[in-house]
């Protein structure tokens, strides 16, 4: 770690920094970590030791993104910037692989040490990033016992009740997005025995579904993302109050599922997982409204 | 008769005082012909008569006061034909000589027999027949003056003013304008021109008004106002000036050496 | 060519596009189930789609088109200059500027007029200004380059109001209000907007004879009965009106209102009043075109109309700026 002392000597140039700089051992467990992506916190913030977790993003904190609002609050706040990070002096960076490029390739040509997570896309995924993340931090314990808490609350979700049927449900998030198969959202929608409208169309990815598809396809169910209608007013949510979806919906409401339990993976995903289960429940196959 | 009273008028542009104190009245009958150097205010004055820039003074039309009288109203009583010669679009002739019946048609009427009769004496006074469906961007600018005119002259008004007329036409056009002018002058209808072309103004008006610097310097009959005294004061220049079986001949020849 | 049949050809023109806008979208319905959809409703989604999702796209389009084929053709006539279209002199960038006032603070939430209402104002406020320098017989050059500045302030403030908006997804939609979109618009967007383009119209429509005569310039026309005043405050208000009500909905949609009454002006020999109506229905023609070739190109992606019509209309644009370089110097 010489070499990350002189780059913080020359950068700095101040020596309450070289004081400082934590000296560490390759096998001994970070105690200093820094998280710059909203996945990464949750996730770190769950497995973490006490101390060992210095800072989240900006994004854990908002009650409309992150599960964890209140825990957040125990941690410095990052915007995801390098400069920010360089003076955190973390042992360990944890990021997103799509979160900024620039601030994470900047901060490991200064010797960071810095850990990517990839977008979980399926449950399989969540339990080894889990564990990825029990790794890294020394906590491989802790982290077991976070898969099994995933694995109890998927468990305490009824099975599909109606075996011979499964209903279709229409992803419907701002701006007429939708997600087809090969994502965290369509299992989730499967596991809580549904049928993906975008699956059954040969999407794949996050993608616009026009509106007039998806009325014609007659979904059961339209599942909506959390609105940020009550923080400011957006377009993206006009279709909503289309009146050709409130025809499809037929009086009944949209089923929410807050963002924020499927945009990240970890043991909360399976609280969509229920939410979607007890929408379900009350439907049974009706009189074929399709073309 | 005094059809159109003019008292006291004056107008200021931008703070210059272009027309100070003017008072004239016009009777049917006879060219009025309005002379004077560039700059002396007859253009401005021309417009201040249709109300066309903000004036003091009092403009009386048929004694009624051109406050009270509306555009369209007005628009029966008096053609105007601007000294700005625009056009612009790239209309055919027999569109633009028919622009003249603005006053006379509603949003939806189209032209009517006397429109039409009215159009057709105008394309045939200014000898455009042979133009009228050329478009009127192909034009000479002689040409395209005598459209203008005929555009004024489909108007069919008691009173016509015309800010230049003559300029950019032949003499034989000129001399045809002013013919009809004249004829139209002697059917009752008061006309009233601007023009630099001294000789045409000897021959053709019946009164000429001269203006320099904003104010009438002369008002009568020609032989009276075109004299060597106010060519002398107002233009700066020597005329000949004779009398023949065709009447007054003035003619502008030579540059007077400024007084000291 | 006569008028008439000008206007039939339009007008039939207007009509297949309308009927193959109808007929067209993801959702592949057949011709017998669109129509049962159209007319009976026997078929409830198809009756959805035709008639809750694609009718009013429809009607939009071609209303949207007619307004600024319309309103570009009296802005021609009116400043006497070709270049002159809502969207150049920057009325259409205002008109956003003041929808997004109005969604992205809330106010058309709790009051649905506001945004038509917002939008005339922008709208209003641009063509003033275009007013202010043209009553001084400006030369096309200060019109093009005060349009320029208008359409680059209203930019810039839509998109610090979006950029400000604490919602994630306003930013996004800085380019809807920059280049217009017919998606998923439904008959609320036609009863919130159509009543105000139709008045626009009314005020625009009589104004023929009066460009006629503004043909020939001011002095002529005020001389041939014009009121000038009254020809001025409904070009002003009968373009906001219309062109604030349409981009309210759909944003701005550019060069529709340079491009239609171009083309006709040869078409029906240059006067201004003859221009109208064919301008308006070669508008809802030529929108009610880019809006079915934005769903057949890229059916899945919502292409922006405002991308069709500049790719058209901008290098028409610079063809008409080279055509009238004198005029400009």
């Amino acid at each position: 770690m010489t070499r990350l002392s002189t780059a913080l000597a020359a950068l700095v140039g101040t020596a309450a920094f070289l004081a400082a700089s934590v000296p560490l051992r390759a096998d001994a467990p970070p105690r200093r970590v820094v998280s710059m992506n909203l996945c990464t916190d949750q996730l770190a913030m769950l497995t973490a030791a006490p101390g060992q977790l210095h800072s989240v993003s900006y994004l854990a904190r908002d009650p409309q993104s992150s599960v964890l609002p209140d825990d957040a609050k125990r941690f410095t706040v990052n915007h995801g910037l390098a400069e920010e990070i360089f003076m955190m002096r973390p042992d360990l960076v944890l990021a997103g692989t799509f979160t900024s490029r620039a601030s994470v390739a900047m901060l490991k040509r200064l010797g960071f040490r810095v850990e990517q997570f990839p977008p979980a896309y399926s449950f399989e995924e969540i339990r080894e990033q889990i564990r990825r993340m029990g790794d890294l931090l020394g906590r491989a314990q802790r982290a077991e016992e976070l898969v099994e808490e995933l694995d109890r609350r998927l468990a305490s979700v009824p099975d599909p009740v109606k075996p011979t049927w499964r209903p279709l449900a229409a992803l419907h998030f701002a701006n007429s997005y939708t997600v087809g198969s090969g994502t965290l959202s369509s299992e989730v929608v499967a596991r809580a025995g549904l049928e993906n409208l975008g699956s059954r169309l040969g999407l794949s990815g996050t993608i616009r579904l026009p509106l007039e598809t998806l009325v014609v396809s007659s979904p059961d169910l339209i599942v909506g993302g959390t609105r940020y209608e009550s923080s400011a007013p957006a377009l993206a949510y006009q279709t909503f109050e289309h009146p050709a979806l409130r025809a499809v919906l037929q009086g009944r409401p949209m089923t929410a599922v807050p963002d924020k339990y499927w945009v990240c993976g970890a043991p909360f995903t399976a609280e969509a997982v229920r939410i979607l289960a007890d929408a379900a429940a009350p439907l049974s196959p009706r009189k074929s409204f399709a073309p | 008769m005094t059809r159109l009273s003019v008292q006291n008028l004056s107008v200021d542009l931008g703070g210059q005082p272009t027309v100070r104190d003017v008072s004239i009245d016009f009777q049917a009958g006879g060219i009025v012909g309005l002379i004077g150097p560039n700059g002396a205010g007859k253009s401005t004055f021309l417009k201040a008569v249709l109300g066309l820039v903000p004036s003091r003074g009092k403009i009386v039309y048929d004694g009624k006061p051109l406050p009270e009288i509306d555009r369209h109203t007005l628009a029966h009583m008096t053609s105007y034909l601007p000294q700005d010669r625009e056009i612009a679009w790239p209309l055919s002739v027999e569109n633009v000589v028919a622009l003249g019946r603005t006053p006379y048609l509603s949003t939806l009427s189209h032209l009517g027999t006397e429109d039409h009769a009215e159009i057709e004496r105008a394309i045939a006074l200014t000898d455009i027949a042979h133009l009228r469906n050329r478009t009127i961007s192909t034009l000479s600018g002689g040409e395209r003056a005598r459209v203008l005119m005929a555009r004024v002259l489909a108007q069919a008004t008691p009173i016509l003013i015309a800010d230049e007329p003559v300029a950019a036409l032949d003499p034989g056009h000129q001399i045809a304008l002013l013919e009809t002018l004249d004829a139209l002058s002697s059917a009752g209808r008061t006309i009233i021109v601007s023009l630099h072309e001294i000789p045409l103004a000897a021959r053709w008006c019946r009164r000429v008004v001269l203006l320099d610097r904003g104010s009438v310097v002369a008002d009568g009959p020609p032989e009276d106002v075109l004299t060597h005294d106010h060519f002398a004061k107002v233009y700066g220049v020597r005329i000949h000036r004779t009398v023949t079986e065709d009447g007054l001949l003035v003619q502008p020849v030579a540059r007077l050496p400024s007084p000291p | 060519m006569s008028y008439r049949l000008v206007i039939a050809g339009l007008a039939l023109l207007v009509t297949l596009l309308f009927t193959a806008s109808l007929f067209t979208g993801p959702a592949g319905l057949d011709i017998a189930t669109s129509f049962d959809g159209l007319f009976l409703g026997s078929n409830e989604a198809a009756r959805l789609v035709m008639q809750e999702i694609r009718l009013p796209r429809a009607i939009l389009g071609a209303m949207i088109g007619a307004t600024l084929g319309l309103s570009g053709a009296v802005l021609q006539g009116y400043l006497r200059n070709p270049l002159a279209d809502p969207g150049v002199l920057g009325v259409s960038a205002s008109a956003s500027l003041g929808a997004v006032i109005a969604i992205y603070t809330g106010l058309s939430a709790a009051f649905a007029l506001a945004l038509p209402v917002l939008a005339m104002l922008g709208a209003i406020a641009a063509v003033m200004v275009i007013q202010t320098l043209a009553g001084g017989r400006a030369g096309t050059l200060t019109l093009i380059l005060a349009g320029v500045a208008i359409t680059s302030l209203a930019g810039a403030m839509t998109s610090l109001a979006l950029n400000l908006s604490p919602n994630p997804f306003a930013a996004m939609e800085i380019v809807f209000w920059m280049l217009g979109s017919l998606t998923d618009r439904s008959m609320v967007h036609v009863w919130l907007s159509a009543p105000f383009m139709v008045l626009g119209w009314m005020m625009l429509a009589p104004l023929g004879r009066a460009l006629d005569a503004l043909s020939l310039g001011a002095d002529a026309a005020q001389s041939m009965g014009v009121r000038l005043n009254r020809t001025q405050t409904l070009t002003v208000l009968g373009t906001a009106t219309s062109v604030g009500a349409a981009t309210a909905v759909a944003g701005a949609i550019g060069f529709v209102g340079l491009i239609v009454p171009h083309l006709l002006r040869p078409v029906v020999g240059s006067k201004p009043s003859r221009l109208l109506l064919p301008s308006a229905l070669a508008g809802a023609s030529l929108v009610l075109a880019a809006d079915i070739a934005v769903r057949l190109i890229a059916p899945g992606r919502d292409l922006k109309l405002g991308v069709l019509t500049a790719i058209v209309g901008a290098p028409f644009f610079l063809y008409l700026v080279i055509r009238y370089r004198r005029m400009l110097t």
